[in-house]
């Protein structure tokens, strides 16, 4: 029988700070080590001890805090009622149809010889006040509406759009085509309108519950109407990956964080 | 020679960084800086009854344990800006609740001459029978007591590390010391602790 170890050695062999021979060693002679055995299984008790809390879990204890902070800052009027979301949209496209102009640079006007892919773009934007950019890894709550800004030069041909919000488990909300579309037998994309300016989609959309975590907003124009099967079919993590699901189209992606 | 049976382990091996799924408390807390009220409301969610065990066990109180992580809370908010981007969460948050407690422990010395102010107890302790329940709980309010009498340098940093399961590294960012000191006090205060209950039998 080895000499006993120090007491102060037991609490750090559960603590995983000793190198794994003497961890090993530890072991080996407290199995053999009634006296040693007891402290271990002490050491073990008061670890656990301190492991539990000295508070229990309380949900109205966030609530109490976020009261305090509302009192102290009330915050800013930026969610729109549902109802209103619609008509805010429609006002808004209005004022994007008479008053915005293309991004210079990045944007063929009619007319240019390139294809219709340089001729037109789908994004999804955050609609509060405005239409809002949404930055990569931004962070998007269930309250959040969701819309299409877009541009279509096109004149030679339709267009159709597709766009999805994928939640932090992979399933697609859609926003393009809108709901009551979708329900609708075999749901398809919808008719990109041509825009000579930039423009958003008159309905906005805002997501059913979307699991946390995260994931992506994803808005494609494809020179026919594609179907939302394409997205449903395809595994969970294979859904963002829409230039591979839409090969020829144009695609435009940005990663999100689905606020709990 | 009786066998050993189960072998004890910890259980506090969690990093309380690192939640189960969803976004990291760091892009919680880049949104925070952003001031999107609902990335706080859910880091209060995942940190926010932590801190107050902390804080309560730091002051002995529960009642000014629960005070002072809203406190704690409202700082991060007010003062969100000062998070960096590259900091990790758990260490500055716990840096707020250290600082914080050290503040109020002055402040109560100040006022009664008394370090620790007391009324912890082991309520809320599980077990499987009634009489399990009652040992189980005067053994926890031992505890609190054992952990009440320890210096506060060396209680925080036990605290942070088994009950916060902090690494050693986020404790030392937290306490203001090396990561190697972090463990010297580790393991000094639970040397303490181990002198002063003795008969805290498993």
């Amino acid at each position: 029988m080895t000499p006993c170890p120090a007491h102060s050695e037991w609490p750090r062999l559960l603590d995983g700070v000793v190198e794994e021979r003497r961890a090993q060693h530890l072991r080996a002679h407290a199995t053999g080590c009634p006296p040693c055995a007891r402290r271990l299984a002490r050491a073990a008790a008061l670890l656990d001890a301190l492991a539990r809390p000295a508070v229990e879990p309380d949900p109205a204890r966030v609530a109490r805090l976020m009261a305090h902070l509302d009192a102290a800052n009330p915050p800013r009027p930026v969610l729109v009622p549902r109802l209103a979301i619609a008509a805010a949209a429609m006002a808004l496209a209005v004022v994007a149809w008479v008053g915005l102009r293309p991004d210079p640079g990045t944007f063929t006007p009619r007319g240019s010889s390139a294809g219709w892919p340089s001729k037109v773009h789908a994004e999804l934007r955050v609609l509060s006040d405005v239409a809002h950019p949404v930055a990569a890894d931004a962070g998007l709550s269930s309250s959040t509406a969701i819309t299409v800004w877009y541009r279509n030069v096109e004149t030679s041909r339709d267009l159709f759009v597709l766009a999805y919000l994928l939640d932090g488990v992979g399933e697609a909300h859609w926003v393009a085509p809108a709901w009551p579309e979708a329900r609708q037998g075999a749901p398809v994309a919808s008719r990109l309108p041509r825009a000579e300016g930039v423009a958003l989609f008159e309905e906005s959309f805002v997501p059913e519950s979307p699991a946390p975590g995260r994931g992506q907003l994803v808005a494609v124009i494809c020179p026919e109407p594609r179907s939302t099967g394409v997205v449903e079919a395809a595994p969970p993590p294979r859904r963002g990956d829409a230039e591979a699901l839409f090969p020829g189209c144009v695609v435009w992606r940005q990663p999100i964080v689905v606020l709990p | 020679m009786p066998p050993l049976g189960p072998t004890p382990r910890l259980s506090v091996a969690r990093d309380a960084g690192a939640p189960a799924q969803g976004p990291t408390d760091e892009a919680l807390m880049r949104l925070v800086r952003s001031g999107e009220r609902r990335a706080f409301e859910a880091l209060a969610g995942r940190h926010l009854h932590g801190v107050s065990s902390f804080c309560a066990r730091m002051l002995g109180s529960r009642a000014s344990g629960e005070e002072l992580a809203q406190e704690v809370f409202l700082t991060l908010w007010t003062r969100r800006e000062a998070y960096r981007e590259e900091q990790r969460f758990a260490p500055y948050l716990y840096t707020l609740a250290v600082n914080r407690c050290r503040n109020h422990q002055r402040w109560w010395r100040r006022l009664t001459d008394r370090s620790t102010q007391w009324d912890l107890d082991g309520r809320g302790v599980p077990a499987a029978t009634p009489l399990e329940t009652l040992v189980d709980a005067e053994r926890q309010a031992a505890l609190h007591r054992a952990v009440a009498r320890l210096p506060a340098r060396l209680r925080e940093a036990v605290l942070l590390r088994f009950e916060q399961g902090l690494d050693y590294q986020s404790l030392g960012e937290a306490v203001g010391c090396t990561e190697v000191n972090a463990r010297t006090r580790v393991f000094r205060g639970l040397a303490l602790l181990r002198e002063s209950t003795e008969d805290f039998a498993p």
